[in-house]
């Protein structure tokens, strides 16, 4: 006769259930405690070199709100990881035009209360109304940046031309060159190189975009977000493609640098700062914008970090003032673009991992 | 004959010093570089301890540190005491049969590790956090632990625990007066072990972090992608630093360091 | 039961006996030794059986369940992600394979060799796991940079004349890689040639062996535990590796660390990224069982021969 030991197993399913649960409990306690936290905190979410978080830790002691700041690197990093939580434990979030496109439309970020705004007027009126936000509705513009070609003239032998060739084609820049490293960027990139538009990109224009980035690799030396600085300098590579906030940061530490906005036309990205849906303190948020945008922490934050910032008041050292002033002036001529979400991920991802798998 | 001795008495130990060399080469150029008055450049600008004093002012550091050594500690704590239990409690039973499953996280990449982990907290909107962190770090520890302090249970003598409870002692007695401190030196191998995995790991804290956990690693990985590492060479200079002392301090107590 | 003989006799039920003394009742034993599998169980064969369940799946923009397909696999028989895992394969390989090279004789030196200075050369070998990886595996950009210590050095002795280019090329990632597994390779060495028995290597040599015939017929055999298990100790991580490519190498190759991360960092295609991983999870499982079956293979041959 066969006993089938029901108590004991009974038992020691019980005592798995047991085990189970205090596990999860363990794993979920930070949802759980945060219903007992009184402290506020406020989650801040920005591109690495915007934010200098020594200078913002001033926040910190003039409210007692407590300051956790993360990075992304680029925007698709950024959208994956609120996707992931729906906004939750985020709140101030500083992205890309195109990213606030996208996390309007998918209810990620909530509309902003302009009233509780008070450096709205400080705003030049150029920035405001672009395509990814007609009414600013979600976002309030923070910097800009402009796509542009930095070389080093004391390595590049040749003279520069004002033209995208000298980072697609080897003939106007033999040495090796430093390329960006987001996907979105360096295709858009290249489809207006090779079609003038990125509007009406087909699958055959996707393979002849492809083909000029993997026979660009070639030459490249390295791809990446933000070391050009690095490698310009070190005159390791005589040119760079990059965005304004890449460029002039290197340009402006190194005398040696320069850049130029080619005349085929370039793109814009406007960084703006825009709200969680899910942020727990949004009253608090507000008043950290406030904070960031007062004249002394964007003065501060211009001066350490070469940005070009959308308000009117601020004070650019000379140097900065004039690059300003001359890609303003090559922007209003040339045909500007922005980054606009007219690719989807699957075509972007093929193009991207055949190049880089090549 | 004579010259081929002592060729080969020559060759040997110099190729070892070549690779010691080799092992040590960027610790001595972090070093150097901790306290290089422009780290950024590859020349010598002089000296100063101006990163340290900004090391000691940063609040991120400090944040980051603690972090880290509160999810170093409790994966520390929770492997070698599951570990423990495990073994003790466990032995002959069927569970312990089960040992091999342990070896499946030293099996799969820790990147895989890291994925599957961040796949399930995310499917179960678990929020990513210090528990979070401190899971994945004592998955990484009990590969380690389970087999270290299993095979040094196996050895200890059966007749000493015959002998204690003939003498009277209870059960909880006998493990904690004869068995832990026999026990001492594989646990205290282990912990060692564990701390320096948690510390160092990367894929899963690159992973799994959430918004509000800034660990040691990651704020070091986000310094060097940007190539601005002052503080990242100070940091680590102190921390050789400490742990040449702990180390020393720990071997003074003839604590055998088998790690296999 | 041979509970009552001195502990010569080691049978299995010495281990029952373990526990049965100390009078803990099973259920309680169950209760104290679940949490450890349990752990296991959930935070790693759950989600890996997960992972493998989701690889099936496909959805709307990737991100939303929709059906149950093999779809995800269809797309990656492409020869892009084919190479890419071709590519990691090599790279672990290479990697073990230098590492065992290099460290082997490393080992012998202090497992044998060293008499003096011994815990000295050990604790200069463990000192720097306590570095964190990064920190080291960045600082090489020092050293291999154009400008960089190696260059600078050879220029300056007259040897060259232009700076190599080494940093972000794949001989960068190459040595790196060498470099941050040596020492997981050096301590399972160190470890299985201090067991052998010093006599048997004298013996061999007084019997008239050479010292290669020593080495190959009694030191590797003897070793071979310690050969296998480091060798897997450096090629499994080193598959999976993804941050000293993209550092030290330009960004400019993907491996399939750098796919699986970019896959599920930076896109919504949370099951193109599993379908992708157990894939390349497939492959390392055939490829360390073919490298195990070689190495048992040999470890069986030379224990015959001797």
């Amino acid at each position: 006769m066969i006993i089938f030991p029901v108590k004991k197993i009974f038992i020691r399913l019980l005592i798995l259930c047991f085990w189970t649960a205090i596990i999860f409990l363990f794993l979920f306690s930070p949802k759980i405690s945060q219903y007992f936290v009184t402290g506020k905190s406020l989650s801040v979410f920005t591109f690495s070199k915007f934010i200098d978080v020594e200078c913002i830790k001033k926040f910190e002691k003039e409210t007692g709100i407590k300051l956790n700041v993360n990075y992304y690197d680029n925007n698709d990093e950024l959208l994956v990881k609120i996707r992931k939580t729906g906004g939750a434990g985020f709140d101030v979030i500083i992205p890309s035009d195109y990213a606030v496109e996208l996390l309007a439309k998918e209810g990620l970020i909530q509309k902003l209360d302009k009233s509780k705004i008070n450096f709205l007027d400080r705003i030049d009126k150029r920035f405001f109304g672009f395509y990814f936000d007609p009414k600013n509705e979600y976002s309030i513009p923070y910097a800009w940046e402009a796509y542009k070609i930095g070389y080093n003239k004391v390595m590049f032998k040749a003279t520069p031309i004002n033209s995208w060739k000298m980072g697609f084609d080897k003939a106007y820049a033999p040495n090796p060159i430093v390329m960006n490293n987001t996907p979105r960027e360096a295709i858009m990139l290249a489809a207006l190189y090779l079609f003038g538009s990125i509007d009406n990109l087909d699958d055959e224009k996707l393979e002849k975009i492809k083909d000029l980035l993997i026979k660009q690799k070639q030459w490249v030396e390295v791809y990446t977000d933000r070391r050009s600085d690095y490698y310009l300098s070190s005159a390791t590579c005589a040119v760079a493609v990059g965005s304004s906030g890449e460029i002039w940061r290197a340009a402006r530490q190194d005398p040696n640098l320069e850049f130029i906005v080619p005349d085929e036309g370039t793109f814009m990205i406007i960084d703006s700062v825009v709200l969680s849906a899910k942020s727990k303190f949004p009253d608090d948020a507000y008043k950290f914008i406030n904070f960031l945008y007062s004249k002394k922490i964007v003065d501060h934050h211009i001066d350490k970090y070469s940005i070009f910032s959308v308000l009117t008041d601020v004070t650019m050292d000379e140097r900065s003032t004039k690059a300003a002033k001359y890609t303003r002036d090559r922007l209003d001529k040339v045909k500007v673009d922005f980054f606009r979400n007219v690719l989807t991920e699957d075509q972007m991802n093929k193009v991207w991992v055949e190049l880089k798998v090549k | 004959m004579e010259l081929r001795r002592k060729a080969s008495s020559f060759i040997l130990p110099s190729f070892v010093g070549l690779i010691y060399l080799f092992l040590y080469a960027p610790i001595i150029v972090f070093i150097i570089f901790s306290f290089n008055k422009n780290p950024y450049s590859l020349k010598w600008h002089g000296f100063t301890f101006s990163w340290y004093r900004d090391l000691f002012a940063s609040s991120e550091v400090a944040e980051a540190l603690t972090n880290s050594l509160i999810v170093a500690f409790s994966a520390v704590f929770l492997s070698v005491t599951m570990a423990v239990f495990y073994v003790f409690y466990g032995l002959g039973s069927f569970l312990n049969r089960l040992t091999i499953l342990f070896y499946g996280s030293l099996i799969a990449p820790e990147i895989v590790l890291a994925t599957c982990l961040l796949s399930v907290f995310s499917f179960l909107n678990m929020p990513l956090g210090i528990p979070s962190l401190i899971a994945g770090h004592t998955l990484l520890g009990l590969a380690y632990v389970v087999p270290i302090i299993k095979s040094s249970y196996e050895e200890i003598d059966n007749r000493l625990i015959e002998a204690s409870m003939d003498l009277g002692a209870t059960e909880s007695q006998t493990f904690y007066k004869i068995i832990v401190p026999i026990l001492l030196p594989a646990i205290m191998s282990g912990a060692l072990l564990i701390m320096i995995i948690s510390l160092d790991d990367f894929f899963i804290s690159f992973f799994c972090s959430g918004p509000e956990t800034l660990t040691l690693p990651m704020y070091i990985f986000s310094q060097v992608r940007t190539g601005a590492t002052p503080i990242v060479n100070a940091i680590s200079t102190l921390l050789m630093v400490v742990s040449s002392l702990l180390i020393l301090l720990l071997t003074s107590f003839k604590i055998k360091t088998r790690f296999f | 039961m041979a509970k009552r003989e001195c502990g010569v006799v080691r049978e299995m039920s010495d281990n029952k006996f373990k526990s049965s003394v100390l009078g803990a009742s099973e259920n309680k034993s169950f209760a104290m030794a679940l949490p450890a599998v349990l752990w296991q169980g959930i935070f790693l064969y759950v989600p890996v059986v997960f992972i493998i369940g989701i690889s099936f799946l496909k959805g709307l923009d990737g991100s939303v369940f929709k059906n149950i397909t093999l779809g995800n696999y269809d797309t990656l028989m492409n020869s892009s992600y084919f190479i890419t895992i071709y590519r990691s394969v090599v790279l672990a390989f290479s990697t073990a394979l230098m590492c065992l090279i290099l460290a082997y004789p490393t080992a012998y030196f202090l497992a044998i060799k060293v008499k003096k200075y011994k815990n000295l050369l050990f604790f200069l070998l463990i000192l720097p796991f306590w570095i964190n990886f990064l920190v080291k595996a960045y600082s090489w950009f020092f050293i291999l940079d154009h400008n960089g210590f190696v260059n600078s050095f050879l220029i300056k002795i007259g040897l060259i004349s232009t700076p190599f280019h080494i940093l972000n090329t794949p001989i960068a990632v190459y040595i790196v890689m060498v470099f941050c597994y040596l020492p997981f390779m050096i301590l399972p060495l160190y470890n299985s040639m201090a067991k052998i028995d010093k006599f048997l290597l004298e013996a061999s040599s007084d019997l008239g062996a050479t010292a290669g015939q020593t080495l190959w017929h009694i030191t590797i055999p003897l070793s071979m535990a310690g050969i296998t298990s480091g060798f897997f100790l450096v090629l499994i991580p080193s598959f999976g590796e993804f941050v000293i490519p993209t550092l030290l190498g330009g960004g400019k190759t993907m491996y399939v660390g750098s796919m699986i991360s970019y896959f599920f960092l930076e896109t919504k295609n949370v099951f193109l990224g599993s379908a992708f991983t157990c894939l390349s999870g497939l492959a390392l499982i055939f490829v360390a069982l073919s490298i195990y079956f070689v190495f048992n293979k040999i470890g069986k041959k030379n224990m015959g021969v001797k």
